[in-house]
C-alpha cells in the first residue's frame, strides 16, 4: 500500500509539507509506473518530459512531498534526477542549485579544493 | 488506518525544526532558503549517486555536507551504490606512473572524459620521481601496487602499498626479510574478508630451489589493521602440486586462479580469505568431459559477473564463450550464458 500518509495528508487540515500542485504531480505516479513499468525507454522518456519544466526549486518540494507520503519509488526517482543533474558540475553551480553559501574560512576552501585538484578537472561548464 | 514510519523524517517532530530554520533561511536568501528543509539523509541519498569526482568535489560546497561526506556511514552507503570503476595503468614507461579511471555513468555508459587519477608518487607516496609503481590487484575498492626497483634484469619488488585510489590514503607494507622476490616468481594478490570487514595481502610462491623444484607453495598473508600485528604469516598449504597463479580474482571472501598446468585434474583453485584455506572449485561438466584436451588452460581467464564466477573461453572456433556458476560450488550450475563472435581475441583480464 503506497498511500499511508495520503489519507492523513487530506485530514491534516494546515499542511505546509504538500501543496496541491506539488500532489498533483506526485500522486499519478505510481499508475504510471503501473502502465510502462515493462518499457525502461518509455520511463525514461516520461522522466524526462516531466522534468524538463520544472526548475530545481519545485525538484526539491517534489522530494519533500515524496518523503512526506511515504511514496520510495518517487523519492528515489526524484533524488536520481538530481543526481543527473548536478553530477560533473563545478561547486558553485551546486550550490546555487541548492541555495547554499560557502562557509568555509579564507584558507581551508583552497586546502580542500588542493587536496582534490584532479576531481576538478573535466568538470561540465555551467 | 494509522501512520506509518517515514522514510526519512517523521513530520511532527522535524516539523517544528524546519520552520525555526525556514525563518532564519528567508532572511538569507530571500524566501527560497531550500537545503534546510531537505533531511541529512535526503541529502546523503542523491550525493551517493554522484560519480566519485562529483562526490569528491563537493566536500567543498559547505561544512554540513563535508562532515556529511567524511562520515565513515557515507563510505559504506556509497559503496553499495556506485557503479564499478576501471582503473588501468598504461604499460608505456614514461607514463605508467599515472593510472586512469574509467567510469559508467548511471546509464551504464562510458563517460566522454575520464577521470585521470594521477597517482601521485611524488606526493601522495613521498617517493622519488624515480620509483615507479605497478597495479598488482585490486579489491573492495583498495588496490595493491609494489614498487618496481629496477635490479639486474630482472624487476624486484620492495615493498609493497594498499592504496585508496580516491582518497589517496595508502599504507606500505614490507617484504619479509630472507626471501629474494621478483614479480616474476610470486603472485600477489589482495583480499577481503567480508565477515570481518579485513583486508589480507596474499603472497603466492612457487619456490625452485636449483634444479630441484619444490611441491609445495609457499603462502605468506599479511594481514592489514591491528589484527595483523604488522607480520608476515606463513601458510601451510599441504597440497601436491599447486601451480603459481598468474593472475587471480577475488569474489566473495575467496581468491580464485585457473590453474594452468595440465598435469592436475584441476581447473580452478581458491584460498580463502577468512580461513585461510585452499580448495578446488569444480569447472562445467563440459571442460572435464573428454573434450578436455580441446580446450587449453591457457584460453581460460577468470572473472566476476553479477555476482557470479564467471569463465571467459577462447575457444578454438572463433567464439569467445562466457560461462556463470550460477550457484557457488555447485558444478551442474554452471552455464553458457554468452557466445560472442570474434576473429581475432586477446586475453583480457578483470578489475
Amino acid at each position: 500500500m503506497k498511500f499511508c500518509t495520503v489519507k492523513q495528508y487530506f485530514d491534516d487540515e494546515n499542511n505546509n509539507n504538500v501543496t496541491n500542485g506539488i500532489a498533483t504531480t506526485v500522486i499519478p505516479l505510481p499508475n504510471k509506473h503501473l502502465k510502462i513499468k515493462a518499457n525502461n525507454k518509455e520511463m525514461e522518456q516520461y522522466e524526462q518530459e516531466l522534468l524538463r519544466n520544472v526548475m530545481p526549486q519545485e525538484l526539491t518540494k517534489l522530494i519533500l512531498a515524496a518523503n512526506y507520503l511515504n511514496f520510495k519509488e518517487a523519492l528515489d526517482f526524484f533524488c536520481r534526477t538530481v543526481a543527473n543533474a548536478i553530477q560533473n558540475k563545478s561547486v558553485d553551480y551546486v550550490r546555487k542549485f541548492f541555495g547554499l553559501e560557502s562557509d568555509f574560512e579564507p584558507g581551508e576552501e583552497e586546502k580542500l579544493c588542493k587536496e582534490f585538484a584532479w576531481s576538478f578537472e573535466g568538470v561540465d561548464e555551467d | 488506518m494509522g501512520r506509518k514510519s517515514k522514510s526519512h523524517s517523521d513530520p511532527t517532530t522535524s516539523m517544528t525544526k524546519k520552520k525555526a530554520k525556514a525563518v532564519k533561511g528567508d532572511e538569507k536568501v530571500g524566501g527560497t532558503d531550500i537545503i534546510s528543509k531537505l533531511h541529512p539523509n535526503i541529502v546523503t541519498d542523491i550525493l551517493s549517486r554522484l560519480p566519485f569526482n562529483t562526490v569528491l568535489s563537493c566536500r567543498c560546497v559547505c561544512k554540513t555536507w563535508l562532515h556529511l561526506l567524511v562520515d565513515p556511514s557515507f563510505a559504506q552507503l556509497y559503496h553499495t551504490r556506485a557503479h564499478p570503476c576501471i582503473i588501468l595503468q598504461p604499460t608505456y614507461r614514461h607514463r605508467n606512473q599515472h593510472l586512469y579511471a574509467v567510469h559508467f555513468d548511471n546509464r551504464n555508459r562510458v563517460r566522454k572524459s575520464s577521470t585521470r587519477i594521477k597517482f601521485a608518487t611524488k606526493t601522495h607516496l613521498c617517493m622519488g620521481c624515480n620509483v615507479k609503481l605497478s597495479l598488482l590487484d585490486s579489491c573492495n575498492g583498495l588496490i595493491l601496487l609494489g614498487d618496481d626497483c629496477h635490479y639486474h634484469d630482472s624487476v624486484k619488488l620492495n615493498q609493497l602499498y594498499v592504496c585508496n585510489p580516491i582518497t589517496g590514503e595508502f599504507v606500505i607494507i614490507k617484504h619479509k626479510p630472507g626471501i629474494n622476490l621478483t614479480s616474476f616468481n610470486a603472485c600477489l594478490c589482495l583480499g577481503f574478508c567480508p565477515k570481518t570487514q579485513v583486508y589480507k595481502v596474499v603472497r603466492l610462491l612457487k619456490q625452485q630451489y636449483g634444479v630441484e623444484v619444490s611441491n609445495s607453495m609457499l603462502t605468506h598473508v599479511y594481514t592489514l589493521g591491528e589484527k595483523g600485528n604488522g607480520l608476515w604469516k606463513s601458510v601451510n598449504v599441504g597440497e601436491s602440486l599447486l601451480d603459481q597463479p598468474t593472475d587471480t580474482i577475488f569474489l566473495n571472501g575467496i581468491i580464485h586462479w585457473v590453474v594452468r598446468s595440465d598435469s592436475g585434474p584441476q581447473f580452478i583453485y581458491s584460498f580463502d580469505v577468512e580461513d585461510e584455506c585452499f580448495r578446488p572449485v569444480p569447472p562445467p561438466p563440459e571442460f572435464v568431459s573428454s573434450e578436455q584436451t580441446m580446450r587449453s588452460r591457457w584460453t581460460i581467464s577468470l572473472g566476476v559477473l553479477e555476482g557470479c564466477l564467471a569463465i571467459g573461453e577462447c575457444a578454438k572456433d572463433a567464439y569467445f564463450h562466457i560461462w556463470v556458476m550460477k550457484d557457488y560450488g555447485v558444478q551442474a550450475s554452471w552455464t553458457k550464458a554468452y557466445t560472442i563472435g570474434f576473429t581475432m581475441v586477446t586475453s583480457y583480464s578483470h578489475l
